[in-house]
């Protein structure tokens, strides 16, 4: 079969297993519930309990998954594109560091109420999480140099500088809240309201409608910046531009849901080597890709470790490793240097 | 048309002006009676294009997806390339004597293919004027002489302007119709190569003393004497 033909039936079959996954998951998990009952009667009635773990647990829940593992798959391409480096990741511009900080400060602070439909520490994660993204912008307007490798450096910097922050804050933290804060800094998908994760959804569809339309502009920047302003691509806009939504994108996902590791550096390799490097395909194969994953990953850690479950981050963390590991032993066909 | 000079003579600064990569703080480039500037990155890459010295790519892309990049000013954000647009690009790469590698991956081609798919890359951007930044660098003989051949014939057949910069006198003088001699920034001598390319003038700019032969053809051919004084 040729490239083309290879494409589009790995986005094809990406999309079935999604769809799948997206309806088929909220059915498993520690309480077993029928299909049969679930949509009984609809709207569902508040005795039906089957339906309202269906309706108002796992499927919101589900639903947040896919989002955020779509747009860390995302985030991760457009970063490793425009920095051109194959270990970036959504993390690299420092958005975790950010995060996590603002997040613990609201813990230590004992700010738990609520705050325009979200948590103040939803909140507080994603101000930090903009703060770092100022910083690193201003360090490198400060340089005058939007290069990669001065907007990486600074992300690397403002990162340790945070996470100095965030053990500091740990360290001062009393029992109860260091457990509030270790849970939040592995990632986890908790419980969610629906209309959180409509709000969460406008955005990352925004979001990502914006870079899949740089999608041929970030195959020539991927390629090389002084190729690509050759060939008539306006690089330092576009650079600015997607790293900028891909950010914000990150930051929304991850004051939900922690800093999820692997994902968003796993998912677009994954695909890389399947497809190839056309955004206009690599985009959308990603984030259904990445969507289904998390999805998967978060079923397998509220089902098979009861009665607890385990966070999702260490379960990603766990399955990224070893296939990292297979894509720098298959780097003869991969990563060929 | 061929640049020559020392390094650090501003060859390749001059080319990346001239290609609208570096911002012109002094004096102006115009391309057609416009300021270089002035185009938007589009149409400045419809008409004018560059070719970097041989590149690495971080991400692995086939020699074919690497020449149909130079569709991009012409293309909408997802229209799939017509049929015109893959004529010109499998004529590009014939042009530059490439179509065999067309589905190889372009990190596993040697020097000399790769300059080649680079050239061919920018031959599908229609373009009227070609920039090569030092396209001979790390070629053997026959390399380097089959990339003039082919900057040749695009001249010829084409009526492209292609300017080149370039360390090579010997291939410059053969291959090139209008040479400029750059030192320190500034234009030391220009004219036809048999008027530039004297024993003197390559002493001033290249600090070299050098003899002339007379080859075959009436083309001049230079080698560069012992550098007295040093080492």
């Amino acid at each position: 079969m040729n490239r083309v033909g290879i494409r589009g039936m790995v986005l094809f079959l990406t999309a079935i297993v999604f769809i799948f996954v997206l309806l088929g998951c909220p059915f498993l998990g520690p309480t077993t519930i029928s299909y049969g009952k679930v949509f009984q009667h609809l709207p569902s009635t508040m005795d039906n309990q089957d339906a309202l773990i269906f309706f108002n647990i796992r499927l919101p829940r589900n639903f947040l998954a896919a989002l955020a593992g779509g747009a860390m798959a995302c985030a991760g391409i457009v970063f490793q594109a425009v920095l051109r480096n194959p270990l970036a990741c959504p993390f690299t511009l420092g958005v975790a560091g950010g995060s996590s900080f603002g997040a613990v400060a609201a813990i230590l602070l004992g700010l738990t109420l609520p705050f325009g439909g979200f948590s103040l520490v939803t909140v507080f994660s994603f101000l930090g999480a903009l703060l770092s993204l100022f910083l690193v912008y201003s360090l490198a307007a400060l340089l005058r140099s939007y290069s990669a490798l001065t907007l990486l450096l600074a992300g690397i910097a403002i990162n340790y500088f945070f996470n100095a922050l965030v053990l500091l804050a740990y360290y001062v933290a009393d029992f109860t809240q260091s457990y509030a804060m270790i849970h939040w800094m592995i990632g986890s998908l908790d419980v969610v309201e629906i209309a959180t994760v409509e709000r969460l959804s406008l955005a990352i569809f925004l979001g990502f409608g914006l870079l899949w339309l740089m999608s041929r502009d970030l195959n020539l920047i991927a390629a090389g910046e002084e190729l690509a302003k050759a060939k008539g691509v306006p690089v330092s806009g576009i650079i600015l531009a997607s790293i900028l939504v891909a950010s914000l994108m990150t930051s929304a996902v991850v004051s939900l849901t922690g800093p999820i590791a692997f994902v968003g550096l796993i998912i677009p390799h994954i695909y890389r080597l399947w497809i190839g490097n056309d955004h206009r395909f690599l985009l959308p194969a990603s984030a259904l890709g990445g969507a289904a994953f998390l999805m998967l990953c978060d079923t397998v850690a509220r089902s098979f470790f009861g009665p607890t479950e385990v966070p999702v981050g260490v379960l990603t963390a766990l399955m990224g490793v070893p296939v990292l590991l297979w894509l720098l032993f298959n780097r003869k066909t991969y990563l060929q240097s | 048309m061929g640049l020559l000079g020392p390094n650090g003579a501003g060859k390749s600064t001059l080319l990346r002006l001239m290609a609208g990569l570096l911002p012109v703080q002094q004096g102006s480039v115009l391309l057609v009676g416009k300021a270089i500037g002035d185009y938007a990155a589009r149409e400045r890459a419809k008409k004018i294009a560059f070719v970097p010295q041989s590149t690495h790519f971080t991400f692995p892309l086939s020699v074919g997806e690497i020449v149909e990049m130079g569709r991009h000013p012409h293309l909408g954000r997802f229209a799939p390339l017509s049929r015109e647009d893959r004529a010109i690009c499998e004529r590009a790469l014939r042009l530059c004597d490439g179509l065999e590698f067309k589905d190889r991956p372009f990190n596993e081609l040697s020097g000399g293919e790769r300059q080649r798919v680079l050239i061919a890359s920018a031959l599908a951007q229609t373009p009227e004027v070609l920039l090569l930044d030092e396209p001979t660098l790390s070629l053997d003989l026959s390399h380097q002489i089959l990339l003039f051949e082919i900057i040749r014939k695009l001249h010829r057949e084409e009526s492209l302007t292609v300017i080149v910069a370039t360390h090579d006198l010997n291939l410059a003088g053969r291959y090139l119709d209008y040479l400029i001699l750059l030192k320190e920034g500034g234009i030391a001598a220009q004219g036809k190569p048999k008027e530039v390319l004297t024993p003197r003038l390559i002493e001033k700019v290249l600090d070299v003393r050098v003899d002339r032969l007379n080859h075959r053809g009436d083309f001049p051919y230079f080698v560069p004497a012992k550098k007295a004084g040093r080492l």
